[in-house]
């Protein structure tokens, strides 16, 4: 009987595991990201990147002739561009070993958990996310692959008008004229040679759209996930949120450990109108055999208020600066991140921002950590217009260097173009206070744990932005980058 | 007049230690240098305790801040440095330097020791000269400091006629050696300057002062570095600048912890006054550090005078604009002060038209 007990316990915790773990953090264990399946049976192309590949992809996705073009367009850009000469190394990065486009089998997206097929529901129940859309998520979308496998949005909020959809299926609806209107005006091919990639042969993401006035109580959530080995991602993002609206939109991003490279170049579009607010909170924790050269961007119109909240802990190499375009006057940005960069990572973060209206303003705070050879590189760049008077902006970064066989760098830009602007900036560099140790272990505590408490405490400028859940996992995964850090 | 051989190809100067995105302009600056040939050595006036051929080494292998480009075009030009070396005499060493007469570019190189536990200071002032020639005016000084030695430079940039100047430094410092630098720019020229301070042993540390102001179209354009090998080090930058007009300033200042200085400690901030509509200013401020056991920080602030304090001098009776010029001298008076040198500061209050205060 009391095996039986047991056993039922056992499955409880099974059953609710994510949820343990969000309260019990000496529980956690890495095993939950590095689920993976082998992938025998799904549809990919072979690795590479041509014309034909992406004409293919085209045809595949049934692109309207305008996309059609736009694919093979971003393709000359991309071969005609350079990579970047003045970031981390990513000649381990060969196009002609990466599939641009992998579908899992059965891969008709779902809006009911129990369609989705067996393995792939069993990592995104692994991952949390049924469970945190059951509990404090207004939709999801996840993402296996190249394809949303799940999308869902709450009655609720389905009637206050909101549009939260997969991309390719907006790109087949009534929403086809708003997407061409918006579909990489932000970020133009031409902008980087991974925005191009990018252009090329991107394939699902989420389209979301909040009109005038709504406010969306409860966050959305995507989260994508990349099980397939020597593939890429490409997902593209674009919300429009409308005057006056409100929303919170979490995305989150896991990948298993291959010892081949993967490489994940999404791109995030966002419009914020005049009045609006935008939330956009990420944990991006891929393994750390990806390369993610992810491209992220906002405009914010009169009065819009747009805020970032970033944690950064996987990737072998990561690129990632989203980037505000305070456009409109009175228009406010807040960047507040944190990046964690650990063994054979080289992570070059940070946040860019263009003011060009009047009386607007910015604030980038950030964090960065780097622990057994990690590098870590805060790279930022503000910029104020000339038009943009009265404009404040405040740039914060504060570096903790965990070992002396790591690499912390701070690279930031200031470029003032107005002498009505006033432009702030202090950065602060150091490791761990040996008293700080010394009087937790005076508490009992461990030399382990206490380093952990106090980085922890060091990340806390996120952890305070983001919902509760989700500053439980990062702190989680804080703990298990800390572990071991000892001796 | 123009500057001679305009036909000669740009060449890339003020690296910046760690690039960044190449849109911002900001990973080097290129310029136009004359040809080697058509270069003449500027005219220099000593006073103190130097003398060409005093001592015949080379410092040719301590990096400076304008980077190797430059270092190769002024060692192309084959102008042979004045050398300077510490003796007995405590007094500092005066250099007035000014472009040559006939040439369009003038060059000066020096070379500095400081042996072991051996103060000196040098004060370099660059002028026009007497009759003024509209070319160019680089100085290239590099500076040995031996084990416990302490050495001040300071460099007056007082110039009206001339187009452009380069200043470029390299500093090379031993165990507990203490550097301490101060440089000011008036404007009235395009100005290029470079700084690497290498603080090889251990304790040693570097204090570095620099003032400019740019008025017009003109251009400033710096690169300053702090590279820290040794244990214990110390290093702090101070820049205070005023931007009128249409000016157009780039700072690049870089702390460089190394592997291996554990203990070492680096400051850096920037403070910008910007008076004019049409400024251009661009800060880059950056740490490196590979290194567990440091503190490195950095601090800018970049914007206009604070109006409470306008507000506080308008109530007293003081016109806007005298406010704003009393803030604006107070800004580079701070710098004069470092100078710590009568006869110094006092031309360059002169100079500048700003009281003593």
């Amino acid at each position: 009987m009391s095996e039986q007990i047991n056993d039922t316990n056992k499955n409880k915790t099974k059953n609710n595991s994510k949820a343990i773990e969000k309260t019990q953090v000496a529980d956690i264990d890495r095993s939950i990201y590095d689920i993976r399946n082998d992938g025998a049976d799904d549809y990919r192309f072979d690795a590479g990147l041509s014309a034909e590949i992406v004409e293919r992809l085209s045809r595949e996705k049934n692109d309207p002739e305008w996309m059609r073009e736009f694919r093979l367009r971003s393709l000359e850009i991309y071969n005609s561009m350079e990579v970047p000469d003045w970031g981390p190394d990513i000649s381990g990065l060969d196009m002609e070993h990466i599939a641009t486009y992998v579908r899992p089998k059965n891969n008709k997206m779902q809006n009911k958990w129990e369609d989705v097929p067996e393995e792939i529901r069993d990592t995104f129940t692994q991952l949390g996310i049924p469970e945190a859309e059951h509990k404090y998520l207004a939709g999801v979308g996840a993402q296996y692959d190249s394809e949303l496998v799940y999308h869902n949005v709450r009655k609720e909020v389905e009637e206050q008008g909101v549009v939260y959809m997969d991309f390719e299926g907006a790109l087949h609806s009534e929403y086809e004229p708003m997407i061409r209107e918006h579909f990489m005006h932000l970020v133009p091919p031409e902008d980087h040679k991974f925005a191009a990639l990018h252009g090329a042969v991107w394939s699902g993401g989420s389209f979301v759209y909040v009109p005038k006035g709504v406010s969306v109580e409860i966050p959305l959530q995507s989260y994508f996930r990349l099980n397939a080995k020597g593939a890429g991602q490409f997902e593209h993002t674009l919300i429009i949120v409308d005057e006056g609206a409100d929303l919170h939109f979490i995305e989150g991003c896991s990948a298993p450990r291959y010892n081949v490279a993967n490489l994940h170049a999404g791109c995030v579009e966002l419009f914020v109108r005049k009045n609006a607010r935008l939330r956009y909170s990420t944990i991006e924790n891929w393994s750390k055999n990806m390369y993610n050269l992810n491209t992220k961007r906002a405009i914010v119109e009169e009065g819009g208020k747009m805020e970032w909240v970033s944690g950064s802990f996987g990737s072998h190499v990561s690129y990632l600066y989203p980037m505000t375009i305070l456009q409109g006057a009175h228009s406010h940005m807040e960047f507040t991140g944190i990046t964690f960069a650990g063994n054979g990572q080289n992570l070059d973060t940070g946040a860019k921002v263009v003011h060009t209206g009047a009386d607007t303003s910015s604030y980038i705070n950030t964090k960065s950590i780097s622990k057994d050879g990690g590098v870590s590189t805060f790279r930022s760049s503000v910029v104020i217009g000339r038009n943009a008077r009265r404009s404040k902006a405040s740039v914060s970064c504060e570096s903790l260097m965990l070992d002396s066989i790591s690499r912390s760098d701070t690279i930031p830009a200031m470029e003032i173009y107005t002498s009505d602007a006033d432009v702030g900036h202090e950065a602060q560099i150091g490791r761990i206070s040996d008293e700080a140790v010394f009087y937790l272990m005076s508490r009992g505590i461990s030399e382990e744990e206490a380093r952990a408490m106090i980085v922890s405490g060091f990340a806390d400028n996120v952890s305070k932005e983001l919902p509760l859940e989700y500053a439980v996992e990062m702190n989680n995964l804080i703990r298990l980058e800390m572990k071991g850090s000892i001796g | 007049m123009a500057i001679a051989n305009t036909n000669i190809e740009m060449t890339r100067i003020n690296p910046l230690a760690a690039p960044t995105w190449h849109r911002l302009k900001v990973n080097d600056t290129p310029v136009r240098l004359a040809d080697p040939a058509d270069v003449l050595r500027a005219s220099c006036r000593i006073e103190g305790n130097a003398g060409e051929g005093y001592w015949t080494g080379e410092l040719s292998g301590i990096r400076t801040g304008a980077g190797e480009a430059f270092t190769n075009w002024i060692r192309n030009t084959g102008i042979e440095a004045v050398r300077i070396r510490t003796d007995e005499n405590s007094a500092p060493v005066r250099m007035h330097i000014a472009p040559a007469e006939t040439a369009h570019t003038a060059v000066l190189p020096v070379d500095i020791i400081a042996d072991d536990n051996k103060e000196l200071t040098v004060i370099m002032d660059l002028t026009d000269g007497p009759k003024p020639c509209r070319g160019a005016l680089a100085v290239q000084t590099r500076i040995k400091a031996g084990a416990g030695a302490r050495v001040k430079l300071v460099q007056l940039q007082l110039t009206q006629n001339t187009v452009q100047v380069y200043t470029d430094i390299g500093v090379e410092a031993g165990e507990n050696a203490r550097i301490e630098i101060v440089q000011l720019f008036a404007g009235g020229a395009d100005v290029y300057a470079g700084s690497e301070i290498t603080l090889r042993g251990d304790g040693s540390s570097s204090r570095v002062f620099i003032g400019y102001q740019g008025a017009g179209e003109g251009k400033l354009d710096f690169n300053y570095n702090a590279v820290h090998l040794g244990k214990n080090t110390d290093s702090s930058m101070t820049v205070n600048g005023v931007l009128r007009d249409s000016a157009e300033k780039t700072f690049r200042g870089t702390i460089d912890f190394k592997t291996g200085s554990s203990g070492a400690v680096g400051a850096e901030t920037e403070d910008v006054l910007l008076l004019g509509e049409t400024v251009v200013n661009k800060t880059v401020p950056l740490i490196l550090c590979a290194e567990e056991d440091v503190k490195g920080s950095h601090g800018a602030s970049i914007g206009q005078l604070d109006e409470e304090m306008l507000f506080y001098l308008g109530s007293r009776g003081i016109s806007e604009q005298k406010a704003v010029d009393l803030m604006a001298g107070a800004r580079i008076s701070r710098i004069v002060r470092e100078i710590g040198d009568e006869t110094a500061e006092k031309m360059t209050r002169e100079f500048l038209g700003i009281d003593d205060e």
